[in-house]
């Protein structure tokens, strides 16, 4: 739906973002990680075009993105904010307005949105009568007034307590469901395991690993093996296939394979020769792929947990 | 609804809807009123109590008649003046030392003496007159004591000339102009003093509007940039736009209040608080004038607007807009410090240079319409200039105002502004 084509962007001599090539999925939820300043929010604002690219292009089905196209995004930047002094109600019609909707369908949306956040007494209030979590909640609800096909939202879990990440994580598992695309950054790696189908992760402004989840995942798990057994250890240790073996404790392996070796084929050729009692595939977290991916292109001093 | 109308509507309403605006609203008014209606009452009301003075006539010829002219009577019938050395049977005072200025100092400091005049033995020959008095400020007092004392010596003179003293009311007269001021071929009585007054009270209105309403424009963005609303709104329209939707908001409150007060004035007028006689002083207003007038206060509101708005998109903290409103202050002092020589000059090189440039223009070439009539081609040019500044100005903030709304870290440098308006 959004393709990047060499974007890049620099500040004051220091480069922010570096030739990015990306195509977001469309329908789907995309991870967008990285370390702390890796250029995720500078990337989200250059498709909202609140910042111009120094060079590259940002396109849509090939063509440069037009106001009515971005009427049908949606956008939570990572620093929020909220007029104060407004009337809560009054404020997200002003939001969905700025889509492009009328202020009787925004006004009426926006009762449906406070009413399900539990909120509906508060709409006459100011926004600074409400808790900091509230003032989330409606600000996501503002981002989502305008029903939009993609959603880009930029840390959207960062401030939120442990029950209003549940309720936006709930949200966005329904905005996928309704076949909606959803792009969020976030360094909280956890969050980023449990929703995403693809990650694009980007260190220092550059994208070093992208793809769906699931194959990233396998791509980095396949080789790793854990084994309990009851034999000769050289079975596993003098096996060719084999790249590194450890033996923790005795009758207990872990392994990594060679490149392109096979799993069902080793475990068929072991279990012949060995009595395994367990054999798993270890998939390595996303932490633990992003923390090597990261290392590996040498980045990520500031590299969040 | 347009987006700029959006952002138009709510920056109109999240105003008005505040007290603040309303409380504005009535004690301007009231604050106007007073200003204008105390020192008129406050002027008409004298100290109404009798003084103790002294006239020291050395000449010996003056002393009964000064006397005479400068009595008056106060609210209650007595006499204003009571004379120290009249009917005096006076505690403690050395009735032959009241002409050593020595100890009339000592009844002075003493409060026995308010005020005493010395008249010279040369008076009539040009010798200086002299007052001693506690309080020497009072200048209604001091005139009328210089005028009768010049009545007095006139008189003195047509005597010694062997004239009759009553010449000097014959001979009394004061030559007038009327001013007709051609215009358009027609020609229509105004003064100096009428023209002064209108082109003024237009010119004031005009620079409080900017200043009050630009600030509000600086203020309310560098709002908006602290609760970084701003990059939800950019990210739905362009920057431009934006401000074009805040700024007409802003003005269209202060056009509200303007109504509203323009309403207040007319009631006011309509309950009979404003005399007809009061009504006839204000300024004739000729139709054309008044349409100039709104056209030049329009583009001068919109020109200044944007320019505060890019000051606003500039700065981080209400210390720095204040620094950053400063030249653009200067800017519009410079016409007011010029405001005379345009009286006097109005088609001048100068004056014709000055309401040429768009900074200037809305005030200078006002004030030069409604004085004098410069060529046609003068006004257009201005006009042309005016709104062709007012696009690059829009341009020029909406590039600053893009990228500066981002930053909440520093001020930012000219350079670095420059920097911006040419690679956002």
């Amino acid at each position: 739906m959004i393709e990047l084509h060499g974007v890049s962007k620099r500040f004051d001599g220091k480069t922010a973002v570096d030739a990015i090539d990306y195509r977001f999925a469309t329908g789907r939820v995309t991870g967008f990680l990285g370390p702390n300043g890796a250029g995720k929010s500078t990337t989200i604002r250059m498709v909202m075009n609140i910042i111009a690219p120094d060079a590259g292009r940002i396109t849509a089905g090939g063509e440069p993105l037009s106001e009515a196209f971005r009427n049908r995004l949606g956008y939570l930047p990572e620093e929020r904010g909220l007029y104060k002094k407004m009337r809560v109600l009054d404020h997200m019609v002003f939001f969905g307005s700025l889509k492009g909707l009328s202020r009787s369908e925004a006004r009426r949306r926006s009762l449906a949105w406070l009413e399900r956040l539990g909120l509906a007494d508060r709409a006459q209030g100011e926004v600074d009568e409400l808790s900091k979590g509230m003032q989330q909640k409606v600000q996501f609800a503002s981002t989502l007034l305008h029903e939009p096909e993609l959603v880009l939202l930029d840390e959207p879990f960062s401030g939120l307590d442990p029950i209003n990440t549940e309720a936006l994580r709930d949200i966005m598992m329904e905005l996928r469901a309704a076949g909606h695309t959803v792009i969020f950054s976030t360094h909280m790696m956890e969050q980023a395991e449990r929703l995403c189908d693809e990650i694009a992760l980007i260190d220092e402004g550059r994208l070093v690993l992208a793809g769906e989840l699931n194959a990233v995942r396998s791509s980095f798990g396949r080789r790793h093996l854990r084994v309990h057994f009851q034999g000769e250890e050289s079975v596993l240790a003098g096996d060719p296939r084999v790249e590194r073996c450890q033996f923790p404790a005795p009758g207990r392996a872990e392994l990594d394979l060679r490149d392109g070796k096979d799993v069902p084929d080793v475990a068929r050729d072991w279990s012949a020769r060995l009595s395994i009692s367990h054999f798993e595939v270890i998939v390595p977290s996303l932490h633990n792929i992003f923390i090597q991916t990261v290392r590996a292109t040498g980045g990520g001093k500031e590299a969040a947990p | 609804m347009s987006k700029v109308g959006a952002v138009f509507l709510r920056e109109y309403l999240e105003r008005v809807r505040r007290r603040s605006f309303w409380i504005g609203l009535l004690l301007v008014p009231l604050f106007m009123g007073a200003v204008i209606i105390l020192p008129m009452w406050l002027a008409g009301v004298q100290e109404d109590s009798a003084s103790t003075v002294l006239v020291v006539d050395e000449t010996g010829r003056y002393k009964a008649d000064f006397e005479a002219a400068i009595q008056d009577t106060l609210a209650g019938g007595a006499p204003r003046y009571v004379f120290l050395d009249r009917g005096l049977d006076a505690a403690g005072l050395d009735a032959s030392r009241l002409a050593e200025p020595a100890y009339l100092a000592t009844l002075l400091d003493g409060e026995l003496l308010d005020w005493f005049i010395v008249i010279p033995a040369d008076v009539a020959t040009g010798g200086e007159v002299a007052f001693h008095g506690r309080v020497v400020s009072n200048f209604t007092l001091l005139e009328v004591l210089e005028s009768r004392l010049t009545d007095l010596l006139r008189r003195e003179r047509l005597a010694r000339l062997e004239l009759d003293p009553r010449l000097l009311e014959q001979i009394q007269v004061h030559a007038r102009l009327r001013t007709y001021q051609h215009k358009g071929g027609e020609a229509s009585e105004a003064g100096f003093e009428s023209l002064y007054l209108s082109t003024m009270v237009m010119v004031m209105i005009l620079y409080m509007t900017i200043i009050v309403f630009g600030s509000m424009i600086q203020r309310s963005i560098l709002e908006d940039k602290n609760q970084h609303v701003t990059e939800v709104v950019l990210s739905s329209m362009d920057a431009t736009r934006f401000f074009t939707g805040k700024i007409l908001g802003i003005g269209a409150v202060g056009l509200t209040q303007y109504l509203a007060w323009l309403v207040m004035a007319l009631a006011a007028a309509l309950f009979g608080l404003l005399t007809a006689a009061q009504f006839q002083q204000l300024p004739s207003l000729q139709p054309a004038t008044f349409a100039y007038f709104v056209a030049f206060y329009v583009l001068g509101f919109l020109l200044y607007a944007g320019l505060f708005a890019a000051a606003g998109a500039m700065s981080t903290t209400d210390q720095e807009a204040q620094q950053l409103q400063q030249p653009l202050i200067m800017l519009l002092i410079v016409p007011l410090v010029i405001i005379i020589y345009i009286f006097q000059n109005p088609d001048a090189p100068f004056s014709t240079v000055m309401s040429l440039i768009p900074f200037f223009a809305p005030l200078v070439m006002f004030m030069r319409v409604n004085i004098s009539s410069p060529p046609a081609w003068q006004i257009v040019l201005a006009f042309a200039l005016l709104i062709g500044t007012i696009a690059g100005a829009y341009f020029v903030s909406g590039r600053i105002f893009r990228v500066g709304i981002l930053m909440t870290g520093k001020k930012a440098s000219l350079a670095e502004a420059w920097r911006w308006v040419r690679r956002p």
